[in-house]
């Protein structure tokens, strides 16, 4: 029971990790948070479901297609419900990330469907059986890509003349400006990454959890919970939390029923935070009076 | 600012009263039929199906002249699975619409919050898809509202004698959908089970999205579970015969209906031949001559519908069709749109050859549930296909 | 005449709820009890700044207890709307305990977190909620149309609640709190609960909704309270207007009724509803409400007896004996002995980075000093370095939250605020909101905000940084008037002529330490002071390079400004290659503006800017950065978390052709950098700052060289220090624009000079030329 717990955990909680390194990314270079993340997460699954079974395109061309949509569709929101906003220095954002992410939800639900199809996959096909418990290969490969994908966004950040760039952008946009930094193209790139996260995320798991135009509903709430959680300006800490949110949600479920889970887990949310102001991750900032 | 702005306010609120009002004005021509239902959201493919069974029927009744010398029209109101939704669009249906019944959809909250309403307004309301017991014994008398679907307390009998007689099982565990249907089953399950001398291993629940069900069906196997009686939708049903197949556990499962709503062979995978599960209706083998009219009709009209496997899902349709066509009869003996008069004609009716069965007096003053235990089939996936089983 | 038009709206709507059709009646019940629950909302967002995405949650718990109350326990439904408000009211506190520690994105998360558990709950506790079946027959005392008409009957009490809430006591501490918190600090107001009471205040509205819901309704089930009815409630108050206190009914009115009105579209209601959101909220960032400009403007007649309030509360002296403040080990201040006597202006001087501003904050509590004793009697008021102003609140509630001292009730008089401003010389008008005021009347609303609260010590810190030299000269007369009356003036500023001028004794601080007290005369003598802080006087160097004739830029009728409103006028400006031309004009002329519209940062404006043959008028600022045309911006604007080898390198993000060897160029040229070069710039001081924002400027190599205040804030010394290195510059052929406040430095390093007044270029000729007409600066001080 604990290892299928173990994996189940995992397997959710590097997809929240994806899905809160978007938000950590547009919060840092924008300063405000995208609640259309979750519908990126769809529209990964979605796109590739329909592009590799609906139109039997192969498989590889299908995910890259899939994730240009999801970076066009990152360009999107930054265009049509961040940038009008921010530069009225409106913080109507909020509101408009979530109007646009009703709006693709229900364009979804027009045009794929109104119910979950599933996406067959080699990978989640045959379990292996492991102690009496079945593990799908593709249970094993999702926390690792995760991981790795959080690592080399880390790493990124930290010795590429971009991640530099975006760095200086996050402290002063004006400044980096100055420095000949086309900081709008920045930004509207950081969004288009961070759907395209979200939406790899979104593939990853399909064929586990099969495809829904409304599947990214919860999944962005608890992902902004984990972006929360792990401080929302650090990319380890943001896929620790991730981890860790996923392993109490399989574990709670486990000991005590599905019915405590979203009491047990959004409880600890609280109670980490009251202890935690910052996220459990945070760096002190040093405030100047 | 004082000024203007109570202007405004007072402006908004005689331009609200306008067109409030504007729907009473409007020609009571057609006889308008409502229907409330979960149209988006997690549920939206019932409310499809529901909608796509009344249209065919209200099709068919158009071609035959209509009612009472009257087209029928359907209007239909998204409740977005939200009781408070469900009444705003009863009360406008009923108020502003004036229509002549209201139609429920799948969500038993919903239907249970729009009951007083309807009792209230002497509107007939006919429950095609909610299962939960009080909707139609709510105890009020007269009793306007009406069921052609499944009755959960009798559903949950079957269940529990199928489940113990044809599959085996001595001890099953119940997996239950975290709602009001889930709720309505888990007391009727435990009742039927107690009545029935079985013990149950115990009682597992889940969120209509949860994404992996393995900790809860470990827990129940961990209890000595040796069967599983499921209540919940396509989606978690597939889930749960994903998380069986992960557990390399291969109990025989026993289900509700529900899974029927979506695409459960293809979400469930391999293993979604292996459930039993119950049927009003089902449009594949062998069709009565209303079966194959409705299915050519469906056909005719909806373009996806390419074989009866793209019938789903097919309690809703079936329930609902059976159902308008159950309202137009009564509706045409009672000579007007009057709630009180087609509630009189409900309850009177006398032989119906329908989809689902040939209904005789399927409803009465004190009975206003059409189907019964006997209109239950068992039945299980061949690929896409549904076929009977024994039993 | 607003209440009786509120009356009137009451009157209709309650005679519409009670003879309308059950729907009509429902929905105007409905539309009501969203009113309620987001004028709650609205006090946390529109007042407190807050965002909660819970309030579904409150308004669950509400109806759930007045369900249960009333079918369980069987209590009458008012007695059972009374204890379900008094216990959402009783649990928005216990939530308040956790929530409250956080704000922003944090707070939002927990408000998140709190609605999904009452939903879980209120579908996992059976014996109590029914759980998913719910609870059916809730009586209503009424019927629909009754509930209705009390329904909007609360609605309005809740309307007019807030706009009196928004002007009392409480409402401009929450507004002070959420955009000001340290200027609250500042005036004695408790943050902590300020903000509970918002939650709190606005949870129990919720409450409110959520009984009256269960009387409208009938029926509760966990699915009656979904997280997206939270979301709709915050787009109530935004889409209504945040702070507005008709915006959350005219949200309502739209969120209400407009799914409605596309109810006929079924599936794809939510579609067009989303859309249409969209376009509501670009049409009106701000909310409905904001498309109307109704501001009231009645300007209170200043009266009171400012100097007699002032003595009352002055006589008390302020002593400091051996003060340290250490941050992780290294001593901001350290062993510094310091005494405030009444009556006398104290001017703490010394280098930048010498811990004055620590003093400071140790000396007003904003700091905890690790050993020391300050003893004060009475009240101890300060000024920030840079304003501290609630940017939408009038500069009367600012003076009169000063005046309350962090009471939650009591009467400001608004004729005596006007008339503290009136003392410390600010003209502007009364009503004009904190966030659109010029500097130098920030400096002036924070000082008379500071003696509202009846202070007998008042500490400022840096007033006169960013004013002209007018500006300066009119606060030195205000800061005697002050101590005239009694209180002890503690002044911490680098214009010297402004120390020197008003001040009775000068503490100078270096690495920490007290290096010198005494009068004026004595510190300007004294050899130490000179060494460490004042400087050696000017730097005036002869010019040597080459300044060619030939146009570098060419500016052509400059249009610029903010908002419509053009703040730069047909700005004409040629500057030669290998020239250095000063900016200089009083504040508010336009000079960073200028600076701003030249280097691309405001966009648009009309007129051309030619740079070498190329327009960069309609060019970003990254593209006019890469042209070569790069400004080093006011406040240096160094990268805090990046090291200084980072920021160094951002500098010469444009080119390909940079090498590592440059960087050690710069170094070079300000050594102070070398040993600071993998430490990040945020530790830096302000002059070390300078020096590493000059120095970035340099690594892109550009052709002309914007400088906006290079001198801003830092000690004289190193000022001239800047302005050395400025002179190399200017040597080796670097074309330069520089606008600086330190005309005695900047003026002898210029080719040319262009004088700029109301937006305006009203002279530009030689430096010499400009020495001759600087009477402006002289003459109007006089």
């Amino acid at each position: 029971m604990l290892v299928s717990s173990l994996v189940a955990g995992l397997g959710l909680g590097s997809m929240y990790g994806l899905i809160a390194l978007g938000f950590t990314l547009t919060f840092a270079v924008s300063g405000t948070v995208n609640f259309a993340q979750g519908s990126s997460f769809m529209l990964g699954a979605v796109s590739l479901h329909m592009l590799a079974i609906s139109y039997r395109w192969p498989v590889v061309l299908a995910v890259l297609a899939a994730m240009l949509v999801c970076a066009a569709w990152g360009l999107v929101v930054e265009r049509l419900a961040i940038r009008p906003f921010v530069k009225a220095g409106s913080n109507a954002w909020l509101m408009a990330t979530v109007a646009l992410g009703i709006v693709v939800d229900n364009a979804a639900m027009a045009i794929f469907g109104k119910e979950p199809r599933s996406l067959p996959s080699m990978l989640a096909d045959d379990p292996w059986i492991m102690g009496g418990v079945g593990i799908y290969p593709l249970q094993i490969i999702i926390p690792v890509v995760g991981i790795v994908l959080a690592a080399l966004l880390q790493q990124g950040l930290k010795r590429t003349s971009l991640g530099l760039k975006l760095r200086a952008a996050v402290q002063n946009a004006d400044a980096a400006r100055l420095m000949g930094i086309d900081v709008t193209a920045l930004v509207a790139a950081t969004f288009a990454i961070a759907a395209v996260l979200a939406g790899v995320a979104g593939m990853l798991v399909a064929p586990l959890f099969n495809v829904a135009y409304d599947m990214g509903t919860l999944f962005g709430i608890k992902a902004f919970a984990v972006a929360i959680l792990g401080g929302m300006t650090r990319p380890w800490g943001v896929v620790i939390a991730g981890l860790a949110y996923g392993l109490l949600e399989a574990t709670t479920t486990a000991l005590l029923g599905s019915g405590s889970t979203q009491i047990v887990t959004f409880s600890v949310v609280i109670i980490a935070l009251a202890i935690a102001p910052e996220g459990l991750f945070a760096k002190r900032q040093v405030a100047r009076v | 600012m004082s000024l203007t702005v109570s202007r405004r306010q007072f402006g908004l609120f005689s331009a609200s009263a306008l067109l409030l009002h504007s729907g009473i004005a409007r020609s009571a021509e057609p006889i308008k039929i409502g229907l409330v239902a979960a149209l988006s959201g997690q549920s939206a493919k019932s409310g499809e199906g529901i909608t796509r069974g009344l249209s065919v029927a209200i099709d068919e009744i158009n071609a035959n002249g209509g009612l009472l010398g009257r087209p029928v029209q359907l209007i239909r109101r998204d409740d977005e699975s939200n009781p408070a939704k469900g009444q705003t669009a009863a009360r406008e249906l009923a108020d502003s619409e004036r229509v002549a019944a209201i139609f429920g959809g799948i969500d038993s909250p919903v239907s249970q919050a729009i009951v007083p309403i309807v009792n209230a307004a002497k509107m007939p309301f006919m429950g095609v898809w909610a299962a939960a017991t009080n909707i139609t014994r709510n105890g009020a008398d007269p009793n306007y509202c009406f069921r052609v679907s499944a009755v959960d307390v009798l559903v949950d009998k079957r269940l529990i004698a199928h489940g113990t007689g044809v599959m085996g099982m001595k001890k099953p565990g119940l997996m239950l959908v975290n709602n009001g249907w889930g709720a309505s089953n888990n007391a009727g399950l435990e009742s039927a089970a107690k009545e029935a001398g079985v013990t149950l291993a115990g009682v597992e629940k889940f969120e209509d999205k949860d994404v992996d069900m393995t900790p809860q069906l470990q827990r129940l196997r961990d209890q000595g579970a040796d069967g599983i009686i499921l209540v919940g939708n396509a989606a978690p049903g597939a889930q749960v015969m994903k998380g069986l197949q992960r557990l390399a556990w291969t109990a025989p499962v026993v289900s509700h209906w529900g899974i029927s709503g979506g695409r459960f062979p293809e979400l469930a995978g391999s293993w979604a031949s292996k459930v039993h599960f119950v049927q009003t209706y089902s449009f594949f083998g062998k069709q009565s001559a209303v079966g194959t009219k409705v299915t050519k009709a469906l056909q005719a009209k909806y373009p996806d519908i390419k074989t009866v496997g793209d019938i789903v899902p097919p309690v809703g349709v079936a329930n609902a069709y059976d159902a308008m066509m159950i309202l137009a009869m009564a509706i045409s003996a009672a000579g007007s749109t009057d709630g009180e008069a087609i509630r009189v004609a409900l309850e009177g009716l006398g032989r119906y050859e329908g989809l689902i069965k040939t209904y005789n007096k399927p409803f009465s003053h004190t009975n206003h549930d059409a189907l019964d235990e006997n209109d239950y089939v068992m039945v299980r996936y061949n690929g896409e296909q549904i076929e009977p089983v024994a039993g | 005449m607003r209440i009786w038009a509120g009356f009137a709206g009451l009157a209709i709507a309650v005679s519409l709820a009670l003879t309308l059709s059950g729907y009509s009646a429902f929905l105007i019940g409905l539309i009501a009890i969203t009113t309620i629950a987001c004028v709650g909302l609205n006090i946390l967002l529109g007042l407190a700044g807050e965002v909660s995405l819970g309030q579904a949650g409150f308004l669950a718990l509400g109806a759930y207890s007045v369900g249960v109350l009333t079918t369980k326990v069987g209590l009458p439904f008012f007695a059972a709307w009374f204890l379900s408000i008094i216990l959402v009211a009783a649990v928005a506190a216990v939530v308040a305990l956790p929530a409250l520690r956080v704000s922003g994105p944090y707070l939002a998360m927990i408000t998140i977190a709190f609605g999904f558990i009452v939903e879980a709950a209120a579908t996992e506790w059976q014996t109590v909620t029914g759980g998913s079946v719910g609870i059916s027959d809730i009586g209503s005392p009424f019927g629909v149309g009754g509930t209705a008409a009390m329904a909007c009957v609360c609605a309005s009490v809740m309307l007019f609640g807030f706009s009196w809430l928004k002007k009392s006591p409480l409402g401009l501490a929450m507004i002070c709190t959420a955009q000001a918190p340290n200027a609250a600090r500042s005036v004695g107001i408790e943050a902590l609960p300020v903000r509970a009471a918002a939650f709190v205040l606005a949870a129990t509205a919720g409450g409110v909704a959520g009984g009256l819901q269960a009387a409208l309704t009938g029926f509760l089930a966990p699915s009656s309270f979904p997280f997206s009815q939270s979301i709709l409630f915050l787009l109530v108050v935004m889409v209504g207007g945040v702070g507005s206190p008709v915006g959350p009914l005219i949200g309502a009115f739209l969120v209400g009724l407009l799914p409605e009105f596309l109810s006929s579209l079924a599936e794809y209601r939510q579609l067009v509803f989303g859309a249409a959101l969209l376009v509501v909220l670009w049409i009106a960032p701000r909310g409905i409400v904001g498309l109307f400009n109704t501001r009231q403007t009645n300007e209170p007649v200043a009266r009171g007896d400012v100097v007699g309030y002032l003595r009352a509360g002055a006589g008390g002296a302020l002593t400091a004996k051996e003060l340290s403040v250490a941050f992780g080990g290294v001593k901001a201040v350290d062993g510094v002995d310091l005494r405030l006597q009444p009556g006398c202006v104290t001017g703490v001087i010394g280098p930048n980075g010498a811990g004055k501003t620590t003093l400071l904050n140790a000396l007003t509590g904003f700091v905890t000093p690790n050993t020391g004793t300050i003893v004060a009697d009475g009240r101890i008021a300060r000024s920030f370095q840079t304003a501290q102003m609630p940017p939408d609140m009038t500069v009367l509630d600012c003076v009169r939250l000063g005046l309350l001292r962090g009471r939650w009730r009591g009467n400001a008089d608004a004729n005596f605020a006007a008339a503290l401003l009136k003392f410390v010389g600010y003209t502007n008008t009364l009503s004009a909101l904190a966030g659109t005021l010029p500097h130098p009347d920030r400096r002036l609303v924070e000082i008379a905000r500071a003696l509202a609260t009846q202070p007998s010590v008042l500490v400022l810190d840096e007033p006169a940084a960013g004013l002209d030299a007018s500006d300066t000269e009119r606060l030195g007369p205000v800061l005697r008037n002050i101590a005239a009356c009694g209180l002890a003036v503690a002044l911490v500023e680098h214009d010297m002529a402004l120390v020197m001028g008003v001040c009775d004794t000068l503490v100078v601080l270096d690495t920490g330490r007290v290096i010198a007290t005494g009068t004026p005369v004595d510190i300007r003598s004294n050899a130490q002071v000179r060494a460490a802080y004042l400087g050696s006087g000017s730097t005036h160097a002869i010019r040597q390079g080459v300044k060619t004739s030939e146009t570098l830029l060419n500016v052509v009728r400059l249009n610029a400004g903010y908002g419509g409103v053009d703040v730069l006028c047909d700005i004409d400006l040629a500057v030669a290659r290998g020239e250095m031309v000063a900016l200089i004009g009083p504040n508010g002329a336009g000079k960073s503006t200028l600076m701003r519209s030249l280097s691309g940062l405001l966009r648009p404006v009309k007129g051309h800017v030619e740079f070498d043959g190329e327009d960069l008028a309609a060019s970003p600022a990254h593209k006019v950065a890469r042209a070569g045309l790069v400004l080093v911006p006011e406040g240096r604007q160094v990268f805090p978390q990046l090291t200084v080898a980072e920021n160094l390198r951002l500098g010469a993000t444009a080119r390909h052709d940079f090498t590592l060897d440059e960087v050690a160029g710069i170094l070079e040229r300000f050594p102070r950098l070398k040993p600071l070069i993998d430490r990040p710039a945020g530790f830096l001081s302000g002059g070390e700052q300078q020096m590493l924002a000059l120095g970035r400027g340099l690594l892109a190599k550009p052709r002309l060289l914007l400088l906006d205040e290079p001198s801003l804030g830092l000690a004289p010394a190193v000022a001239q220090e800047l302005f050395a290195a400025l002179s190399r510059l200017r040597d080796e052929g670097l074309t330069l624009v520089l606008v600086d406040q330190m005309t005695e430095l900047a003026l002898p390093l210029a080719d040319r000079c262009a004088l700029l007044e109301g937006g305006q270029i009203r002279h530009i000729g030689t430096t010499a030329e400009m020495a001759a007409k600087l009477d402006y600066l002289k003459g109007d001080a006089a």
